[in-house]
């Protein structure tokens, strides 16, 4: 046997010189040698040998340690009911939720962080029906004619950084969005969004600002709802109005801590004017996965959450039923459309923009892959806004078939669609809307992208379809229909759709000029119908905003725009 | 000899298994693998859908079957043409010494200095997803590894006496490299060339899996695992069956590995594996 | 010796050459002009005149070695260019995300370095046996898992349904034992392998058979006279093992929502944000080539004979 293995090693052994240096060199060439560094060497390995076992140990030891901490925890848990009897519960321990996004991007974004995080406050807010409310803007006023608009400010307020709130302030804050666009992950911040027409400012009293506009503005308020007045603190902006360190707002929460990708440490503003939040620390991480956020919460790490997208559908429902999670669900201001290249073929005629919409089974796409937590709509509206206008969806297969072969004959046409691959749902929902399409003779080439890139493609005129959002900074519906019907729209022109009419124009401009309400309520009623009929994009549904959470948090109740932070705290 | 033998067999048995159902997927798969069907959406498996169906309705088993095929055939090319590429260049390196050599051994160097994986997925990254360019991905980061052992094996060969005597006796260059410098290095490259194509196969099921890979509608396992993330907990067979054809495959590839090593005798560590 | 090094050095600056080729050679891949990529974000429409200028501004306007000079001059000065994504330079990008690559490249480093040379030696004392045939079998098991599937499987068992474990993020130890156990496994097994292949060709050496006719115990015949020597290629072997990490990272941050470098690779990629892929490019190879280096330095000192010639793969 032995002799055989040698001479094996002898014909087909010297396979590499090299490799045979590594092993049997070694021996062969030196024993003296050898002996000699073994001596040497032998401690040293025994050393470091020593070191890689004690390493071992000590995993092996935190391993240990860990499972005893969460038993001890598991245990805590469920001694906590038991021992009812003591009044205290700690309400100061720190709550821990989770997004799916940078919920503060930091210095470069317009505002620094979201609304929801309540660090900032806007001079308008808004209830549950989208009506503009006072938040730092207790009172207003508008002159007759439409142009004038007069702003009291709260009086006793002070921003996280000690500055005094006043009308001072507030017009720093002018003097900032007049700098130029400021871009966010929310919404830009731009001045001709938010105040349409604007022509001054000022301050006219220690807490008083006027605003005045070249034509009648009667739906301002509506523009300036939330991220259309956040008020920043003024010494917190550089020259070019960036901010410069963390934001400084008014709110109820202060922020202690930004950690980019990772997390927001907020702290209970104890100064806060109004009624203080009820939690004294929170941490906002940052989890981008839909399927590690809902593991997450599941396994007691994050307590919610919370922000857009914050648990998909699919993964809430494996919740219902349980005792230690709930859900919470409102009306959402986000829309959720196929854009559609309107500039070529075939989507430049209308007809394949209706066979499109048609040929779409709405119902079962929101009943079954959302689980019921979408509601089916042809408007370019969203169903949150106090305009919105309940039109029937229409849908027909064999009427889209006809349609579409009007367009196409029996020709078969290949179209780029583009979805956005952070989100979950949107795979499934592709290959669902692919199927119906290739029954009106469109094969879909499905492409994932992340949202930016696919705006980029998009603007490239480089798609046949592609998957968007789009919320409502503010309840006004002009802003949409500016943006996706105005021949001059952003949203018409970046997304190539190619939409032009003279009528949604004529509307536009007769609602802009009107100062009676009904005027105003029925241009934009006969906008949404034409909206539903020649399909600048085509809409899919209205959102719900569902967020889950552990039953061990109270005050946890979805809102209009995220959830109000302030309110949540542990339950007893 | 016995282990490996034993080990041959069972290699090859899964194999020719998981390959067959491949290549006979259009006759033995139940449903058409794409068609969608809402109504059944979610259902663990039954008579009816032996795996069950996924989030669309499509039938599983179906889907499993043609699964294998894409990245199965895709492995096979990449590691075909790497295999080639990495053996032209070594046996030029190898047998043409010189400036040849240096030149050539110092590309391989540098293609084998730069971390395969993270370049793979950059490549495969920034041309998009596609076959082509997931091919350009597997094959530029995995040739100089045929390459260097095809060099060394040259340098060796050509020094034996027979190959001398070979000359002496007026062979021409292309004998020797064809009928004799290859066959000879063959034990080596076969190993190899198992062992890779495994690995190919792992490679392009995490590039699948990030969405850089294979794309809809074809059905490929790490796409159906990538796919089921929100459904495996309430249905866990959508993430267990694709994983295990996909485990059976990579450790019948490299459970054949071994046991060609073993019985080629080819040493282990000159083929040892990242 | 001398000889050896100064070829080391060689090869060491060829690679390095290399990597900064095949970082800009990325970038000129590109689909689209890098001058309208860098203008056109945030919903901006560049004019030609606006493209053709920042194209002179960008260097873009000259041949291709002409600008690979420029742009490795400026690489060589610290500047890796602004990310199109966050406009932020790439350079704090990655300094920002390197510290949680490291640090779980180096647990899983730990981990495989322990696991490789204890089950290999284990699966060596014992060949043949039972022991053996478990560990060939486990190693082959581990070689077999794609990550990803592992992945999955140990959130849905430690997270999910026993819940010892966080699911992800970056935090203390438990944080890191799961992204270690997955990146480290294939690791580790192959160390195991080589381990064990290694001490195996030692134990049918005069000198070894010299050491068991003198009669020490055999635990202590294997720590002291076989390991030494059979280490020597699995140390050589952990140079590459880091490649694999490194690679291995991508899966693993993206499914534990571990802001490292691998992750940010993935959202460059969504992102078409070549300048910050360009940077992963050069940092991952930059970071593989110096613990390459510290690895053969690791084998010289334990081993003088590594030589010239000692092949990598």
């Amino acid at each position: 046997m032995s002799l055989r293995i040698y001479i094996r090693v002898v014909s087909l052994g010297n396979i590499q010189e090299v490799a045979k240096n590594n092993c049997s060199l070694n021996i062969r060439g030196g024993k003296e040698a050898m002996k000699f560094l073994r001596k040497n060497l032998l401690k040293s390995i025994m050393a470091s040998i020593m070191v890689l076992i004690m390493l071992l140990g000590s995993i092996g030891c935190n391993k240990t340690n860990v499972n005893n901490n969460a038993s001890k925890e598991a245990a805590e848990q469920t001694q906590k009911p038991a021992e009812s009897n003591e009044p205290q519960v700690d309400n100061d321990t720190e709550i821990v939720l989770a997004g799916y996004r940078n919920l503060a991007p930091g210095e470069k974004d317009g505002y620094y962080c979201s609304k929801i995080l309540y660090v900032w406050e806007p001079l308008i807010t808004q209830d549950e029906n989208a009506a503009p409310i006072p938040c730092l803007a207790e009172s207003w006023e508008m002159s007759e004619d439409g142009t004038r608009w007069t702003f009291n400010l709260r009086q006793g307020v002070q921003f996280h950084d000690g500055t005094d709130f006043n009308a001072d302030a507030v017009i720093a804050n002018f003097d900032r969005m007049k700098m130029g666009i400021k871009k966010s992950s929310f919404y830009p911040l731009d001045i001709d969004s938010h105040y349409p027409n604007l022509t001054g400012y000022e301050k006219t009293g220690e807490y008083q600002i006027c605003l005045t506009f070249s034509v009648p503005s009667p739906t301002q308020l509506y523009n300036m709802v939330n991220f259309g007045s956040a008020i920043f603190s003024p010494t917190g902006f550089d020259e070019e109005g960036n901010f410069k360190g963390i934001v400084q707002g008014t709110g109820p929460f202060k922020m202690k801590e930004n950690v980019l990708n990772e997390y927001v440490l907020l702290e209970r503003n104890e100064d806060y004017y109004g009624e203080k939040a009820k939690a004294k620390t929170m941490r906002i991480k940052v989890i981008p996965d839909a399927d590690t956020r809902f593991s997450a919460l599941k396994a007691g790490e994050i307590m919610g959450v919370i922000d857009l997208n914050a648990i998909p559908a699919a993964l809430a429902v494996e919740l219902e039923g349980s005792e230690d999670f709930a859900l919470t669900t409102t009306k959402s201001t986000m829309i959720r459309f196929l854009a559609v290249n309107g500039t070529t073929f075939p989507f430049n005629d209308v007809r394949m923009r209706q066979a499109l919409s048609l040929a779409l089974d709405r119902n079962m796409l929101t009943d079954e892959l959302y689980y019921g937590f979408a509601t089916p709509t042809t408007n370019i509206l969203n169903y949150a806004t106090p305009f919105y206008k309940e039109i029937p969806v229409n849908e027909n297969m064999e009427q889209a078939k006809a349609l579409a072969q009007e367009v196409l004959g029996d020709e078969k046409i290949t179209v780029t669609y583009l979805y956005n691959s952070g989100e979950a749902t949107q795979k499934a929902e592709a290959e669902l809307i692919s199927s119906w399409l290739s029954e009106i003779g469109i094969n879909c080439e499905l492409q994932p992208m992340e949202m930016a890139t696919m705006k980029e493609e998009m603007k490239k005129g480089e798609y046949g379809l592609a998957r968007l959002q789009q919320g409502l900074s503010n309840s006004e519906p002009a802003t949409i229909f500016r943006r996706f019907m105005l021949t001059s729209g952003d949203h018409n022109q970046n997304y190539v759709l190619g939409y032009q009419s003279d009528e949604v124009d004529e509307l536009m401009a007769k609602a802009s000029e009107a100062l009676d309400m009904t005027v105003r309520t029925e241009c934009y009623n006969r906008i949404q119908e034409i909206s539903t009929k020649e399909l600048p994009v085509i809409p899919l549904f209205n959102d719900t905003t569902l967020m889950a959470y552990s039953t061990k948090l109270t005050g946890y109740e979805a809102k209009l725009y995220g959830i109000e932070l302030p309110q949540v705290t542990w339950s007893e | 000899m016995k282990k490996s033998d034993f080990q041959m067999k069972i290699a090859i048995t899964l194999l020719s298994f998981i390959i067959l159902s491949g290549l006979l997927a259009p006759w033995l798969a139940p449903y058409d693998p794409n068609e969608i069907h809402m109504a059944v959406r979610l259902q663990g498996p039954s008579k009816e859908y032996l795996f069950g169906t996924d989030a669309l309705g499509r039938d599983m088993l179906s889907r499993i079957l043609y699964g294998g095929r894409a990245s199965i055939l895709l492995a096979l090319i990449a590691t075909t043409l790497s295999m080639t590429l990495g053996m032209i260049i070594g046996v030029c390196a190898g047998y043409f010494t010189g400036v040849c050599d240096i030149v050539l051994t110092v590309v391989t160097q540098i293609f084998q200095g730069i971390p395969g994986t993270c370049l793979m997925i950059a490549i495969a990254g920034i041309l998009g997803p596609g076959m082509n360019h997931l091919l350009l991905a597997l094959v530029v980061t995995s040739w100089a590894g045929f390459s260097r052992i095809v060099r060394t094996e040259t340098l060796r060969i050509r020094e034996q006496p027979y190959m001398e005597g070979l000359r002496a006796l007026g062979a021409g260059t292309s004998t020797l490299l064809l009928k004799h410098l290859i066959p000879n290095m063959l034990p080596n490259v076969v190993v190899l060339f198992t062992t890779r194509v495994g690995r190919s196969v792992l490679s392009i099921a995490s590039l699948s899996y990030l969405g850089l890979g294979l794309q809809p509608p074809h059905p490929d396992w790490s796409v159906m695992i990538s796919d089921a993330r929100l459904h495996y907990r309430s249905a866990p067979h959508l993430i267990i069956v694709p994983g295990l054809c996909m485990f059976t495959l990579l450790f019948a590839i490299n459970l054949l590995g071994d046991a060609l090593r073993d019985r080629m005798d080819v040493r282990e560590e000159e083929v040892k594996e990242w | 010796m001398k000889h050896y090094l100064l070829q080391k050095l060689f090869s060491l600056f060829l690679v390095l050459f290399g990597i900064s080729l095949a970082a800009f050679v990325l970038g000129i891949l590109t689909p689209g002009n890098p001058a309208e990529l860098a203008l056109s974000k945030g919903g901006y429409s560049p004019t030609p005149e606006q493209i053709k200028e920042i194209e002179i501004e960008m260097g873009l306007d000259v041949p291709y070695p002409v600008q690979y000079v420029k742009w490795l001059n400026r690489v060589l000065h610290g500047d890796l260019g602004t990310s199109y994504a966050s406009s932020r330079p790439v350079r704090q990008e990655l300094i920002e995300r390197i510290p949680i690559t490291l640090k779980l490249g180096s647990c899983a480093m730990v981990v495989t370095c322990i696991n490789g040379i204890l089950i290999g030696c284990i699966a060596a004392a014992f060949r043949g046996k039972g022991i053996d045939k478990i560990v060939q079998l486990g190693i082959n098991i581990s070689l077999s898992l794609p990550a990803f599937w592992f992945a999955l499987l140990l959130i849905l068992f430690f997270s999910e349904s026993l819940g010892w474990l966080p699911t992800s993020g970056n935090g203390g130890i438990r944080f890191l034992i799961m992204p270690t156990t997955v990146l480290a496994l294939p690791a580790s097994a192959t160390a195991a392998r080589l381990m064990r292949s290694s001490l195996l060709a030692e134990f049918g050496k005069p000198y070894y058979l010299a050491a068991i006719a003198r009669g020490t115990n055999r635990f202590e015949q294997i720590i002291k006279n076989a390991l030494p020597n059979a280490i020597v290629p699995v140390i050589a072997l952990m140079g590459n093992t880091l490649g694999g990490l490194l690679g291995g990272s991508v899966i693993v941050e993206t499914i534990f929502a571990l802001p490292g470098i691998g992750s940010y690779a993935i959202e460059a990629i969504y992102g078409r944000d070549y300048p910050a892929l360009q940077g992963y490019v050069l940092v991952t190879g930059c970071v593989y080539v110096l613990v390459s280096l510290l690895v053969d330095g690791i084998s010289l000192l334990l081993d003088p004979k590594v030589r010239v010639g000692r092949r990598r793969l």
